[in-house]
């Protein structure tokens, strides 16, 4: 497979965060866009859930066949891409609030440009720009396992979905505690994706919540202060909130409360996908059974190799175009197909309790399977 | 129970700062960029606090996978 391919492959996910806002752009019915290419996204993840391509690779000399820099630069551009989706929504939403008469313009004499939104269309293009600000978080995910400047623009990308704490916990908790009662981030046998959505990112905020509390006290400093990352995180929500107030009011605030649901609602909802049920003996190493691996053609391209979790989770820092494939637990489906599995709770128990069995029988420790049979007995597993 | 009482107590704070700024007219307001700033950062507060909220008044409870009795 020529390396341009493999680079290529991984440009899926901002390009169609692109053609979502151009939608937003275009007005009328294409600001349903991002929506549509997220149904569109499930149909094709469900047929190629056969096909398990391996991960970037080396070339016969031993290089990496994706290239660095390019990659590199895409997790960057994001922030401006995101930062641009969020204007052109607020630029609708402002539209809307200013009840802005309805008619058609021309771009550069050729291209038609709905001016004005009705009510159904604000809709859609909330939840298009919900759906892939969401699906923009996996870039904030991977600049949040790096260092200085570069986890600054990973918070600041966060920061547009109200979650900069997340940079954070993600590393100093979850990749820690992992599969464990010390993780919000890791669901229970049991748990529905809604709770999960709920707890986990409660859970995240409280984590550096804590944390702050005690570094602040150690360093003698007040907790209210600009020197709390807890404070500091929310604050570069700010912009946003404030924007969205500006334009829309309490239609603004209505907008963003449904932009960042459903945003942190998928950051969530990969959680629950990569470690649900899966148990860790506290005090015991991470190991690679303690994720599920989802390797699966669209998932792998489209979330960029980050459903390689066992890998991920083994070498926190290492880029995902070098992640491979371990030999972890793995469902054998993609994330878009699990996904909305998971919207049905009692469907996602009856699947998982198989697997879990499975995890049980082929994976667990002495020790985790103790702790699995009470959890087992308690969810009705 | 531990979340329930938490979420009640969030929702309370919240519509108590929805009817303060109501009150001062936040709604008729918001498109001055002065007031959209005071707005904005009075929502930032209200999602912190109802955040400080849940966490002292859930507590650990509602990530606990076994209750003390079963552990």
């Amino acid at each position: 497979m020529g390396k341009a391919f493999i680079n290529t492959r991984y440009l899926m996910a901002p390009l169609l965060i692109i053609i979502t806002a151009l939608g937003l752009v275009l007005g009328g019915i294409y600001v349903w866009t991002g929506v549509a290419l997220f149904v569109i996204g499930i149909v094709i993840d469900t047929l190629t859930i056969k096909l398990h391509p391996a991960g970037a690779g080396m070339d016969k000399n031993g290089n990496s066949n994706a290239n660095a820099n390019l990659q590199n630069s895409v997790m960057y551009l994001m922030l401006p891409i995101f930062i641009a989706l969020q204007l052109i929504f607020i630029y609708r939403l402002y539209e809307y609030t200013t009840a802005t008469e309805l008619g058609m313009m021309y771009l550069f004499n050729s291209i038609p440009i709905e001016v004005g939104i009705t009510g159904v269309e604000l809709l859609g293009a909330t939840l298009s720009t919900g759906i892939f600000a969401g699906i923009g978080i996996i870039y904030g995910h991977e600049l949040a396992h790096t260092k200085g400047f570069s986890f600054v623009i990973s918070r600041l990308m966060m920061g547009l979905s109200g979650s900069a704490h997340f940079c954070y916990a993600h590393v100093y908790n979850h990749h820690l505690e992992l599969a464990s009662e010390d993780d919000p981030a890791t669901s229970p046998r049991g748990r529905s994706i809604y709770r999960h959505f709920w707890l986990s990112h409660m859970g995240q905020s409280k984590f550096l919540y804590q944390m702050e509390a005690q570094r602040l006290k150690r360093i003698n400093s007040p907790f209210l202060s600009f020197n709390n990352r807890w404070i500091r995180g929310y604050l570069m929500s700010l912009p946003t909130i404030f924007l969205f107030v500006w334009a829309g009011g309490l239609y603004g605030v209505a907008c963003l409360f449904l932009i960042w649901t459903v945003s942190n609602f998928e950051l969530e909802a990969l959680n629950y996908m990569e470690h649900y049920g899966l148990i860790r003996e506290k005090g015991q190493p991470i190991d690679y059974h303690h994720s599920w691996d989802n390797d699966s053609l669209f998932t792998s391209w489209f979330f960029i190799e980050i459903g390689r979790q066992a890998d991920h989770h083994d070498r926190g820092e290492t880029h995902f175009w070098e992640l491979d494939n371990v030999g972890a637990p793995n469902p054998g489906w993609g994330y878009f197909t699990e996904f909305v599995i998971a919207l049905v709770p009692p469907v996602w128990h009856a699947v998982y309790k198989k697997k879990l069995r499975s995890w049980d029988r082929e994976f667990a420790s002495e020790g985790e399977l103790l702790i699995a049979e009470k959890i087992n007995k308690k969810a009705g597993y | 129970m531990s979340s329930f009482k938490a979420i009640c107590v969030m929702a309370i704070w919240t519509a108590t700062i929805a009817y303060g700024l109501f009150c001062l007219g936040a709604h008729e307001m918001y498109a001055d960029p002065l007031w959209a700033i005071c707005i904005a950062s009075a929502l930032l507060l209200t999602h912190m606090g109802n955040m400080f909220l849940y966490f002292k008044i859930a507590g650990e409870k509602p990530y606990q996978w076994f209750k003390k009795s079963e552990a």
